[in-house]
């Protein structure tokens, strides 16, 4: 029944295809489309890729609380196409209308042939980006139903429901993951003939080893961002300009009559900065190489960005970078926002994503990076800053940047630092202690996660004492002063507590470190 | 390459942002002690008022990152766009001014209640009103949000956390507590049909009620056996008479709650059992009611919302035992409020020692037998100890006596297992003989008080 109400659908597909094979004389055959009749769930499956990468993956919880806070205040992009560059490619689109207008045709079209185009691209392309994406997909694929089996026989098995095992699970795997990609690899892991005691030895053992694997393929992915852009959004121009030859669609021109007024919703497409800059990049790359055909063989016969960035020097790059940077502020604001709002409250957004790419390209130039994992060690979400030594505990630091992990999940992190504590017996073997710097927005905030003795048998892996302290990191003198003074002398240990294992550290996030443990350790 | 369709259902194919796992919320009998606590003091708590301020950040950030990307990313309508733009500069605003300062009060301990919070954002907004960077309407309405640092944060033994606002923790905590009570005894009232030749009768008040013999709440079964009818053709006001004195300040459970905050939680737990229970059936009126009556100086009845909450805001471990005092206005109470016969009263008293504050004048008729039993034996109790409890035997022996309707009177003596043979244990028993036996409950063991309670005034009453 569904199937002729997406006629007006498969009809601007076939016709997209159509143009393909005309636009460029060959077409994909290894693609899926997921049309959503709920456009709510395209827009989660479209965050879901942007914050891990792949579709598939699963969230911790405050990564989930905080996307759905920013949902329900309407701040989520309505992305109408969302394509994972696998094998085959994964399109997902959100279904406009079962009967689609003149405009929304076109749109469809459009956003089509920019789909096919990257499928062509990944079903040619000679880097491992396409076959790794796929692989990665697979994993999480895998993880996930792994989880769900695992939930769902914890629960059947034990009589007193174990409701915090979705959570707990999602939070591993996701902080895991995270950690493991950043080339943390400290977890605790039960030994191999573990497995066969408890169904939850054997899900961390398939977990970390499913995502140590996931960590090393996806560090060894080609940077290939650029490449794959540029090329969709070429096609996607040509059959843009094709379309318009033909006459198909009538385009109306702006006021003054110079602009053509795409559909409204062509905008992820049109507007964003990196079509702007990779198409100039192709452009650049046809006055170089004239026959398109040819060029595009050179473009499927690149590795990584970083072979497709050598054909220009790094002046020409540079150069390139600020033409249309400037040609993008001229017109930008211009044709997609109204006249309302001021020019550069918008155009600053956009100057976001041109700084990005600035970046993006100035390291994989200068310093020749071509995989993933170089880009990470640049700037590392997690680096380890040593350890404090409290009595006969450690108390371990880390700093964790932007994409770092969230400050609920760091619990998960404890128990899997591979340190075991003889006073605590859980299902959950290991747990230490840890001190995280991490800044958010503004803040640069130092907190501790302390776990202190346990008198009860705890119910869950949350049920257990911990303590949490969170302090401002600052230069300010008199900063870590507050509440010392107060404090009786005699609480304070301090001749027990040895700074001797940080490295790496500034003077504020040092007093910020002795006033937690202060803080902290000795609070119970 | 053939092309096909095929279709893919929601739950095949499920939202991402979804939360799973068991949606209902389990509090531990400790863990709401430790709400209880938070919510009377609002100096503790300062590591969930730091996590309060990082999770507005964080979620600031999340929603930074997110409106740059719709801005680029989506078509707006220029209301839309606008909205849009004066956010981020809201949120930017906030997450690189405020809540750096936010936090560095917080960790000053200045931060702790609703009004410093206010305070904090009027001042704050009078700063800013010569520097003209932000919307300041729209930047107070957003900085309201800090006002859930002083939320108390409540984690569930599974992990499941809530941040609850100071106004809504009696309901909140009632709310389970009561729940869980009514797993445990459940009473559901229900239509008992007699059929005769002229045609049926149906009996509205009747309960149902499954005690449980096992041990895990909810119960995975409940055996036929276990199902108790009970005919109410009156109805029940329970007044449940709670010890405040000085000795209701020792700890229980490992020095994590006080036997007061034990005695709070039941109060609390039973209160909202019968507001639940009276709310589940439309009936004629409600068949049970529950009064709770602190034993203070001067005690009072407290049957309404405002009352207990006043009650567990307030209410501290101190002073005599003004357990007559208490007797007394209940009685009051249920002779002024209760003029129709058809209501049986129940008496729950919960100490943890002897009534020693007698009153004067006394008019109820005292026993010789009680008197002889403190003449002849030799005891270092203090005489206004025995004066008191011959007041209190003289007291129950008249409203048993009382033919105009039934009192019951339930004793429950808070103590170990040791206590049986301490004074205070057999001077009760004699106090209570003929009317009723003090029932010893471990201090521990207070979580199951309201269980007890409840099969005493409902069951076997």
């Amino acid at each position: 029944m569904l199937k002729t109400e997406l006629g007006d659908i498969v009809k601007t597909y076939l016709k997209a295809r159509e143009d393909f094979e005309h636009l460029i004389g060959g077409s994909p055959e290894n693609y899926r489309i997921l049309l959503f009749i709920n456009p709510e769930l395209h827009i989660s499956i479209n965050r879901v890729m942007e914050i891990t990468g792949t579709p598939q993956a699963i969230l911790t919880a405050e990564q989930i609380t905080n996307l759905k806070s920013a949902r329900i205040s309407d701040f989520l992009p309505i992305g109408k196409e969302t394509i994972y560059n696998s094998l085959p490619t994964l399109i997902y689109l959100s279904v406009p209308s079962y009967d689609l207008n003149e405009e929304q045709e076109l749109t469809l079209r459009v956003m089509l042939v920019h789909a096919l185009a990257h499928a062509y691209m990944n079903e040619k392309t000679e880097s491992n980006s396409a076959r790794t994406l796929a692989q990665l997909y697979q994993i999480d694929v895998i993880l996930k139903e792994l989880m769900t089996n695992n939930v769902f026989k914890l629960n059947q098995n034990s009589a007193s429901k174990h409701v915090w095992a979705w959570q707990y699970f999602q939070d591993l795997i996701g902080v895991i993951r995270l950690f493991t990609e950043c080339g943390v690899e400290d977890f605790y892991t039960p030994p191999e003939n573990a497995r066969k005691y408890t169904l939850f030895n054997n899900f961390s053992i398939e977990a970390i080893n499913l995502l140590s694997e996931r960590a090393k393929l996806s560090r060894r992915k080609h940077l290939h961002e650029l490449i794959d852009e540029g090329f969709a959004h070429y096609v996607q121009m040509k059959e843009l300009e094709y379309l318009l030859d033909k006459g198909e669609y009538k385009l109306v021109k702006n006021e003054e009559g110079k602009q053509i007024k795409y559909p409204n919703d062509l905008k992820a497409f049109l507007a964003p900065p990196i079509g702007e800059i990779s198409v100039a990049m192709i452009d650049r790359l046809t006055t170089k190489i004239d026959d398109e055909k040819e060029m595009f063989e050179k473009l499927f016969s690149y590795k990584s960005d970083l072979e497709f960035l050598q054909e220009f020097t790094w002046d020409e790059v540079k150069d390139l970078l600020a033409v249309n940077k400037n040609l993008h502020s001229e017109h930008v604001v211009e044709s997609w926002h109204s006249s309302k709002s001021r020019w550069t409250d918008i155009w600053s957004v956009y100057a976001y994503g041109w700084r990005m790419i600035e970046e993006y390209t100035r390291k994989i130039y200068r310093k020749k990076y071509t995989n993933f994992g170089q880009l990470l060690d640049d700037n590392p979400a997690i680096t380890s800053k040593g350890y404090v030594r409290v009595d006969e505990k450690k108390v371990y630091v880390f700093e964790v940047n932007d994409y770092g992990v969230g400050i609920d999940q760091l619990l998960i992190l404890h128990n899997h630092m591979s340190l075991y504590r003889d006073d605590f017996r859980t299902i959950l073997p290991a747990f230490a202690d840890i001190i995280v710097f991490k800044k958010i927005g503004g803040i640069h905030v130092a907190t501790l996660f302390a776990v202190h003795k346990t008198k009860h048998q705890p119910l869950s892996p949350y049920n257990i004492p911990v303590i949490t302290r969170a302090v401002q990191v600052t230069k300010r003198k008199d900063a870590y002063k507050f509440d010392l003074d107060e404090e009786e002398e005699d609480k304070i240990d301090v001749s027990r507590v040895d700074y001797n294992y940080l490295r790496k550290l500034t003077q504020p996030q040092r007093g910020a470190i002795s006033y937690l443990i202060k803080e902290g350790m000795f609070e119970l | 390459m053939p092309h096909r369709i095929y279709f893919v259902t929601e739950a095949e194919f499920t939202d991402p942002l979804q939360h799973y796992g068991n949606v209902e919320f389990v509090l531990d009998f400790e863990d709401a002690a430790q709400v209880l606590r938070l919510w009377r003091n609002p100096h503790l708590g300062r590591s969930s008022r730091e996590g309060a301020v990082l999770s507005i950040a964080s979620k600031n950030a999340v929603s930074i990152e997110n409106i740059i990307q719709k801005i680029m990313n989506t078509y707006l309508t220029p209301e839309e766009e606008e909205r849009l733009v004066n956010e981020l500069k809201l949120l930017r605003f906030i997450g690189d001014q405020i809540l750096p300062d936010v936090l560095e009060r917080v960790n000053r301990n200045e931060l702790q209640t609703i009004e410093d919070i206010l305070k904090y954002i009027q001042d704050l907004l009078r700063d800013l009103k010569y520097e003209g960077t932000v919307d300041l309407q729209q930047l107070a309405e957003k900085l309201n949000q800090l006002k859930d640092i002083v939320d108390i944060e409540i984690t569930d033994a599974f992990g499941r956390k809530k941040r609850i606002s100071r106004e809504s923790v009696m309901d909140l905590l009632g709310k389970i507590l009561g729940r869980y009570l009514i797993k445990q005894v459940s009473v559901a009232p229900i239509d008992e049909v007699q059929r005769r030749p002229r045609g049926t009768i149906r009996l509205k008040e009747t309960y149902k009620s499954a005690v449980l013999s096992s041990q895990t709440i909810p119960p995975t079964s409940v055996k036929q056996e276990d199902i108790i009818r009970v005919k109410k053709d009156r109805r029940s006001h329970v007044y449940l008479i709670v010890d405040m004195s000085q000795s209701m300040r020792k700890t229980v459970f490992e020095g994590s709650m006080s036997r007061l905050d034990g005695a709070l939680l039941t109060s609390l737990s039973l209160y909202y059992y019968f507001k639940m229970i009276n709310r589940r059936k439309r009936k004629r009126f409600d068949m049970f009611k529950l009064a709770v009556v602190p034993i203070r100086k001067n005690p009072f009845v407290i049957d309404d919302d405002r009352k207990m909450e006043q009650l567990l805001l307030t209410a501290e471990a101190r002073g005599k035992t003004y357990m007559i005092q208490a007797v007394q206005a209940a009685i009051e109470h249920a002779k002024k409020q209760h003029k129709d016969k058809d209501i049986d009263v129940q008496f729950t008293i919960v100490t943890d020692g002897m009534p020693n504050v007698p009153t004067f004048p006394f008019n109820y008729r005292t026993s010789t037998e009680l008197k002889k039993y403190f003449a002849e034996i030799q005891t270092k109790t203090k005489p206004e100890t025995i004066e008191c409890l011959t007041q209190l035997n003289a007291m129950f022996n008249s409203l048993k006596k009382d033919r105009s309707r039934k009192w019951n009177i339930s004793y429950f003596l808070m103590g170990p297992e040791s206590l049986r043979n301490k004074e205070i244990y057999i001077h009760t028993t004699q106090m209570l003989k003929g009317i009723t036996r003090p029932i010893l409950i471990d201090p521990a063991q207070i979580k199951k008080l309201g269980e007890q309670i409840l099969k005493e005034s409902i069951l076997y009453a």
